[in-house]
């Protein structure tokens, strides 16, 4: 089982019951499930339809959906957007500013990393914002 | 000097109070050990052979006397009453305890320094030419960029899990004294028909795969720099190796890709980024432009002086031309005879505060070569201040010599070692011992790594040495006719490994063919190396017949 978490704490997936699809089997409209190894340009027809897109995260310790999730963001896509693995509360508020929506965490971590814990994280900007603030 | 704003501040009370809740976590549970790694290495602290070791930034190197004796300050209650610099402009403690790490973050917060991102997958602390801002020759001060550059990638929400490590150096001269071309990405300020912009390299690198950095640009306008970096960094954020943490590296992507291929996927990037990227803040590039505004230099006229022999082998050695004839930047040598390189005292330490607060416009500097630096001296001021080092013994007079060695920790300290370092730096400097000697010798630069990572740099030094473990014992193997500068080269290795008790007599051998050798004393080794080759060398090393059978 796993557990979302949005800034709003632990919350019931609004996604619930959407079938995921894999970019082979996709339709426009679903839910697109990508790989960290996704080819982004090449789907960009896909991801101007999706209604939700998943990027999973294999180990919290590889970076890639980070980028992943940049270049969806910039491609203009602004449905929802989920990181899907064992991401860590000190990934928590930058993988928002990265421009995911919410985290699907397995139940492992969810235990382990409890909701007070995600709630503490702090929300401020960061540098990078700043540096671009016009 | 750039002064930190109420955001840097806030942003390291937060940040110091999250690696508080971090080893609360650890201790309790919320965070395994694994999990807890790369977060303790994000902000500096490592485990060691002995102890917990702490890596304080030190951004581009450039310090005020608070700072300086902060970092007293901290040695003497945390720690054991001295610091190490390294060769990436930091300072290191060797022996606190991890539950008062929070309290040094603390104190380290209180004048604006961290330890954030010296260590970890991430954007590391950013380096830059020592003498910026106080050298001839200079487009602008280099330290415009790295400061920009520290705040950008402070916490980047897309870099902070890289493949690997990623280092940024700037330098803004022909004379490249950063070592540009062996970093992940390389910046030099140059000038073209009265705009300032870049040539950019990238994927040098020393470590066990040691690669010169290739020019991936030959001009990048100014205004272009955060976006180039963000495509830079996202193609290999992207494409460089997760499978195998010795090829993880951007050199290792460029060498693998092709830099032509890389440079395709890299100019695209940045063609689509850079479009909806704003530009930097003009708030943000005027307050680092006030932060380096250069100081109020003073005016007096320069009083001639005649030094006594041990001052003049002072001023002859260690001092470096101010783009002012009135002053002078002088370089203390951390290295004194028989010394460990890069150690310095928490008494040593506020002597250098002093001076840099008397006479020295409240700035200090720390170099790759592992040095403190008083960037702007008045020349009146030489003999005060010379007086003031030689009282706290760091007045030795041996900078860019044979004995201002760059050594990393090696076998003493560090866990990955192979060999020891300190020791053989130690002896090579004593049995050069005498400074006139050494002058005689002349420009020199030996670099030791103690295991094949290459934290001491031996791939460049002109003399390089790395310690090796062959079956439980240690080897040191040599290279020659390294070179880290505008120039650089990676060292030719000699042949085999000497042992422990051959190295320093091997150094010697080649130091006494270096002299038969040379024209004259105008020709300095890496010359005499240039013109002759490696096969003298090799022969005083190994001896006529293994020389032809090498």
């Amino acid at each position: 089982m796993t557990q979302i978490v949005s800034k709003d704490g632990f919350v019931a997936d609004p996604f619930a019951g959407v079938v995921r699809r894999s970019p082979d089997d996709h339709r426009p409209g679903a839910a697109l499930r990508l790989g960290p190894d996704a080819d982004i340009a090449a789907l960009a027809p896909l991801i101007e339809t999706a209604s939700l897109i998943e990027i999973r995260f294999d180990s919290f310790a590889d970076g890639r959906g980070f980028s992943l999730a940049g270049l969806i963001r910039r491609s203009g896509f602004s449905g929802h957007l989920r990181a899907c693995g064992p991401l860590l509360v000190d990934q928590f508020r930058a993988a928002l500013r990265a421009g995911f929506d919410d985290i699907e965490l397995p139940d492992e971590i969810a235990n382990r990393q409890p909701e007070s814990q995600w709630r503490a994280v702090p929300f401020s900007g960061g540098y990078r914002e700043r540096v671009f603030s016009a | 000097m750039y002064a930190y704003s109420d955001f840097d501040r806030d942003f390291l009370r937060a940040r110091v109070d999250e690696f508080r809740g971090q080893v609360e976590r650890r201790l309790d549970g919320s965070l395994s050990e694994d999990e807890f790694k790369p977060l303790r290495l994000m902000n500096g602290l490592y485990l060691q052979l002995h102890a917990y070791m702490l890596r304080v930034a030190i951004p581009y190197g450039t310090l005020r006397s608070a700072q300086m004796r902060k970092l007293a300050e901290i040695s003497q209650r945390w720690d054991r009453g001295y610091g190490h610099f390294t060769t990436r402009q930091n300072i290191q403690f060797n022996w606190p305890r991890l539950t008062d790490v929070p309290d040094m973050l603390d104190a380290l917060a209180e004048v604006g320094m961290h330890a954030i991102q010296t260590s970890g997958n991430c954007i590391r602390n950013v380096t830059a030419d020592h003498f910026a801002g106080a050298a001839a020759g200079e487009v602008e001060d280099p330290r415009l960029t790295a400061e920009l550059i520290r705040q950008w990638s402070t916490d980047h929400p897309e870099f902070a899990y890289l493949p690997r490590k990623f280092k940024v150096a700037v330098t803004a001269s022909d004379q490249d004294r950063a070592v540009i071309k062996l970093h992940d990405i390389g910046l030099r300020l140059r000038e073209r028909d009265g705009e300032i912009g870049y040539q950019v390299v990238i994927g040098g690198g020393l470590g066990r795969t040691p690669f010169i950095g290739k020019e991936v640009r030959d001009w990048l306008p100014k205004r272009d720099l955060l976006a180039y970096l963000e495509a830079i960094l996202r193609v290999y954020n992207l494409g460089g190796r997760r499978d195998n943490k010795f090829k993880a590296r951007i050199k290792i992507l460029v060498h693998e890709t092709g830099l032509e291929e890389l440079r395709a996927k890299i100019e695209a990037e940045f063609a689509s980024g850079r479009r909806l990227l704003p530009d930097v803040s003009p708030e943000i590039t005027a307050q680092i432009a006030q932060g380096f505004a250069p100081p109020a230099f003073r005016d007096d006229p320069v009083v001639p002086f005649s030094p006594g022999p041990a001052f003049r082998s002072f001023l002859d050695t260690n001092l470096h031309p101010h783009k002012r004839a009135d002053h002078v930047s002088v370089t203390v040598s951390t290295k004194p005879i028989g010394g460990t390189p890069g150690d310095v005292t928490a008494d040593q330490m506020h002597v250098l505060a002093d001076l840099a607060e008397q006479f020295g416009y409240d700035e200090l500097r720390i170099s790759h070569e592992q040095n403190v630096i008083l960037p702007h001296i008045h020349r009146n001021d030489l003999g005060a201040v010379y007086d003031a080092l030689a009282q706290a013994g760091l007045a030795t007079a041996n900078i860019g010599l044979v004995s201002d060695i760059i050594a990393c920790p090696g076998l003493d300290y560090c866990a990955l070692a192979t060999a020891r370092s300190i020791p053989i730096a130690q002896q090579i400097s004593t049995l050069f011992g005498d400074l006139d000697a050494q002058a005689d010798i002349g420009p020199l630069k030996i670099k030791i790594s103690g295991c094949i990572n290459a934290c001491g740099h031996h791939h460049v030094g002109h003399i390089g040495i790395l310690g090796l473990d062959r079956a439980g014992v240690e080897n040191y193997q040599l290279t020659l006719g390294g070179d880290g500068t505008e120039t650089a080269t990676l060292g030719a290795r000699t042949g085999p490994g000497f042992a422990y008790d051959e190295i320093v007599p091997a150094v010697g051998r080649l130091i006494e063919a270096y002299l038969d050798l040379r024209e004259d004393r105008s020709e300095p080794f890496l010359q005499t190396y240039r013109r002759v080759g490696i096969e003298p060398f090799k022969a005083v090393l190994y001896g006529e017949r293994d020389a032809k059978a090498a």
